[in-house]
């Protein structure tokens, strides 16, 4: 499945600043505030001049870590993200990119998908990816979103997060990003693949592709016609191959959302259909795509195959 | 839930950092403790390396012998400490429960606590000690915690260990300030918030409030401060310098004791001279008796005054304390009440018959109590009596034994034997222990009370001069008085004073820095008290303050640093543009070795023209570098600054053959 990328890429973007970055104690933050009023007291009680030192200069550090670790996050700039295509049910990878235009390294940063709403517990278990930016550097960080559905997966709201250097402070930001990526239909549905020559409605331009012209042999996919195989080959223990043939050899195919009717739903009958161009697609066909309001001439190869499936996921959109 | 592995390289970290800061505790811990500690880490750190089961979900068995470890470790702190759970215990109990939580840390949120309870341990130190070394041993323990947290929070980023460590110094750098803010600003609540363990003072030395004969001397050889004293003008002479604690007035035969009926009416004192005005930084010891030197004419409201002349604290002095008072050396004190007089004549009836004699012979041979003061101190001064501080033993009746077998001792002998004599000849007398001279410290304007110028004297209460102080030591040692123990003491004890080695004097000129150094420590950290800081605050003119408009200004002070500290911290530009003129510095110099300068007036660009013009072979590194650093300087492209960093160490000119 390759690239069909969906991508604005946006100068607007601004780096983080103070505005945007907001700044809390994480739960291990909490606990060492906790341990640190304990050693107030204990200091109080005791009257113990060191115990009070020790209990400032960790609540010294505290304050300071706080600086450091807004500095972790400023000047971090959204550039862009790209995606491949997905079929439904699968996960979407982003490919964020992220500038860092300070002269700071930053280190420990997480970045992970954080739509408004999120509960509790999902917010807990949100998948996060770690990585870092030396300064005046880019870096790139996957962000994987689930695909339940076709049609545009919008990346939306990314959270980028880091409690570098002490741990007990989190700093984090949102970036709104207007990147989305195309989501297939999922491939699925048992009808057979509509031949020209089964279905014998004239739509075939050559009644029986030739076998004749046999230009090289590749070696067996799944969905390929038995008929191509190379029987000889296979009788020498050798892996099973398919004959391949020259333009002039080609059989076509005319994949049509009537034929689907039986699958039910519009959403079955796409998945049917998507089904069917990615075995046209791998069996050589010549194959052309009919849909209300849109029909997609024979053709073959990738660009061909990602226009029928582009189609198929907007149908309706 | 699943828990994060962790790395043994944090393990091992953590395990380091957990040791020093239990270090200072290890003389004072069971050995059990300290094995059973030891061999809890190395199984978690075995464990870490996956080379042996740690207890567990996985292993049942070994997680109940961790269970049985953790009950046997607690039963067995509670037995030997027989219930009494104060602060030896606590800390011990501490140290058990660290060592069974590194043994069962799993993810993050164990690490963080084990941590940060290593911060909390530095904390039990401080019980014990208080010193500068201790504080710096804290101060090295933080950056080291810190680091430990540094280096886990960007475990899965490529900073190296060095730079932890740097991160964690700049970080406890830019911590100090606000703790020296919090410090002076916090508002300071006297008086414990709950009870303290009765173990928690423990193991501090001074006088006691008993006198029996061989007791001072185990004080004559410690060299621990008892008090430091500074002087605010006028300051006397060595010789007067008797600092005065308990009284005894009340003897059995054998030991000396305080009378039991010391009232807080101390009877009018005439006093004359100069006054000498001064502030006493007085070390732990447990009792209550405050020292002050011979009568304290204003104690400024500094505890009080007995009627014995004792100024005594409301409570025990637990800790560090500091009172400024007023003393005169020359007084008259001649109000004695009957039943004063009786306690102060009081000599067991059956105890010492050979002294009694001795004095019935005086006053029938002598009219006047000074002439009987005279006879008694001529004594000590021409017969065979010799001043040691290793006494032989003494058998029967002490004073009898001293006076007439031994003649041997030292300041409570002298003292002790002189009030049987004088009580025996109808004299009012009775012993005063305190501390007599005190070392000047020449890098800093005050004396240094030390242990070992423990002292015992006597005074004798005279008809027409009422209490006066009589020091028989004085007669047989006259050196003790005026130049102090130093000189008496063995060599072993005796601190080189010999001016004549350079070595010596600059051993005693460090000694004294040092002296100096840990007396204003004890001023201005440990004797921060709710007084000093009420001094402080006054000076910097903050009047009627109250807790609210304290922590106002704490607040306000604290976020004015941070301001500045952000400034600091968030501004790179300059600091960025600091690293090109650097790396490009660099580059010149290399040039400039091979004989290349660059004007003043000459832009980047025109110095490499004319250095690719006369070196054609270096012009391809020169050009690049040139460009890159006009990129970084002034250009907008986006270019890493390691890139030329790399470049500029890449080039190695050699000079030109010609």
């Amino acid at each position: 499945m390759s690239a069909n990328t969906a991508e604005v890429e946006s100068r607007q973007y601004l780096p983080l600043d103070r505005r945007r970055v907001y700044i809390f104690p994480n739960r291990h933050g909490f606990t060492l505030g906790l341990m640190l009023v304990i050693m107030l007291l204990g200091s109080i009680n005791y009257d113990n001049a060191l115990g009070y030192l020790l209990t400032f200069l960790v609540a010294g550090l505290f304050f300071v870590g706080m600086l450091h670790t807004f500095r972790n996050l400023a000047g971090i700039r959204y550039r862009h993200a790209r995606a491949k295509a997905v079929f439904a049910g699968e996960s979407a990878v982003f490919l964020v990119t992220c500038e860092n235009t300070s002269g700071f390294h930053k280190f420990a940063l997480e970045i992970g998908s954080w739509p408004r709403g999120l509960s509790r517990r999902e917010k807990r278990h949100a998948e996060r990816f770690e990585f870092e930016i030396e300064a005046h550097g880019r870096a790139t960080a996957p962000v994987p979103i689930f695909a339940p559905r076709r049609g545009y997966l919008e990346l939306g709201r990314l959270r980028i997060m880091t409690s570098f250097p002490l741990g007990i402070l989190r700093s984090w930001a949102y970036f709104q990003t207007h990147e989305a990526v195309v989501v297939y239909p999922k491939p699925h549905g048992n009808l057979a693949l509509p031949y020209a020559d089964d279905a014998n409605d004239g739509y075939a331009e050559t009644n029986r592709p030739g076998y004749e012209d046999f230009s090289n042999l590749r070696e067996y996919r799944g969905g390929d016609p038995i008929r191509a195989i190379a029987w000889k080959t296979a009788a020498r223990e050798q892996p099973l191959m398919v004959k391949r043939f020259s333009e002039r050899a080609e059989r076509e195919v005319r994949l049509d959302w009537q034929t689907t009717e039986s699958r039910g739903g519009i959403e079955a009958r796409l998945s049917q259909l998507c089904k069917w161009v990615l075995e046209a697609e791998q069996g050589q066909f010549n194959y052309a795509l009919n849909l209300p309001g849109n029909s997609i001439p024979f053709g073959r190869g990738e660009a061909h195959r990602d226009q029928c499936l582009m189609a198929l996921a907007l149908y309706n959109e | 839930m699943k828990h994060e592995e962790i790395r043994t390289v944090h393990v091992a970290w953590l395990i380091v950092t957990l040791v020093l800061a239990l270090l200072p505790h290890i003389d004072r811990f069971p050995l059990a403790l300290s094995f059973g500690f030891v061999a809890l880490t190395l199984w978690r750190l075995l464990g870490a390396m996956k080379r042996a089961p740690l207890p567990g979900p996985d292993h049942k068995i070994l997680w109940g012998i961790k269970q049985f470890i953790a009950v046997f470790a607690f039963v067995a702190i509670y037995i030997a400490y027989r219930g009494q759970l104060g602060r030896d215990a606590g800390v011990e109990l501490l140290a058990a429960l660290l060592a069974l939580k590194i043994l069962e840390m799993r993810g993050e949120r164990d690490y963080y606590i084990v941590a940060f309870l290593c911060y909390f341990l530095l904390v039990t130190n401080f019980f014990y000690s208080q010193t500068i070394k201790t504080a710096a041993f804290m101060l090295a323990v933080v950056i080291l915690i810190t680091t430990v947290l540094v280096q886990f929070t960007a475990r899965h980023s490529s900073m190296p260990t060095r730079t932890h460590f740097f991160k964690a110094g700049q970080l406890t750098a830019q911590a100090v300030p606000l703790m020296v803010i919090a410090f002076l600003l916090f508002p300071r609540i006297p008086g414990p918030l709950w009870g303290i363990p009765q173990d928690a003072f423990s193991g501090v030395s001074g006088l006691s409030e008993e006198l029996s004969l061989g007791s001072i001397v185990r004080l004559t050889l410690i060299d621990e401060v008892a008090f430091r004293a500074e002087f605010h003008g006028d300051e006397p002479r060595a010789r007067e310098l008797y600092w005065r604690g308990p009284v005894l007035t009340h003897t059995d035969g054998r030991t000396w004791r305080k009378s039991p009926d010391v009232r807080e009416n101390p009877p009018p004192a005439k006093v004359a001279g100069r006054p000498y005005s001064y502030t006493v930084m007085l070390e732990p010891h447990k009792t209550r008796w405050l020292f002050g030197l011979d009568i304290i004419s204003n104690a400024n409201g500094q505890g009080r005054i007995t009627s014995d002349y004792q100024l005594m604290s409301r409570r025990p002095v637990q800790k560090r304390a500091s009172y400024t008072i007023v003393s005169h050396t020359d007084f008259v004190i001649d109000h004695l009440t009957e039943s004063q007089r009786q306690e102060n004549l009081m000599i067991p009836v059956r105890s010492h018959p050979r002294a009694k004699a001795l004095s019935e012979t005086w006053r029938k041979k002598f009219s006047s109590d000074r002439d009987i003061i005279t006879a008694a101190l001529n004594m000590y001064r021409g017969e065979n009596f010799i001043y040691s501080l290793t006494p032989p033993p003494l058998l029967g009746d002490t004073i009898d034994a001293f006076l007439f077998d031994t003649q041997q001792g030292f300041c409570e002998h002298f003292a002790a034997s002189f009030v049987v004599l004088m009580r025996a000849a109808g004299i009012p007398a009775r012993i005063v222990t305190g501390y007599q001279g005190g070392e000047r410290n020449t890098v800093s304007d005050f004396l240094v009370i030390r242990q070992r110028d423990a002292h015992a004297w006597a005074e004798v209460y005279l008809e027409d001069a009422g209490w006066t102080r009589v020091d028989p030591t004085g007669a047989v040692a006259p050196g003790r008085v005026s130049t102090g123990i130093e000189q008496l003491l063995p060599s072993r004890q005796r601190v080189r004073r010999s001016g004549n080695s350079t070595v010596g004097s600059a051993f005693l000129r460090l000694r004294d820095t040092f002296e100096a150094i840990t007396y204003s420590w004890n001023q201005w950290v440990l004797g921060y008290s709710p007084a000093q800081q009420r001094r402080v605050l006054d000076d910097l003119g903050l009047e009627k303050w109250n807790y609210g408009t304290l922590l106002i200004a704490l607040t306000l002070v604290c976020a004015s640093f941070m301001l500045l500290l952000a400034m600091l911290v968030l501004s790179e530009r300059r600091r960025y543009s600091d690293d090109i003129v650097n790396i490009y510095a660099k580059f010149q110099k290399k040039l400039a070795k091979i004989g290349l300068n660059r004007e003043p007036s000459e832009t980047p660009r025109a110095f490499c023209d004319r250095v690719v013009q006369s070196r054609s072979d270096l012009a391809r590194e020169v050009r690049e570098i040139t460009r890159m650093y006009e990129h970084l300087r002034y250009g907008t492209a986006r270019l890493r600054l390691s890139l030329l960093k790399s470049r500029v160490a890449a080039f190695k000119p050699v000079p030109a053959k010609n």
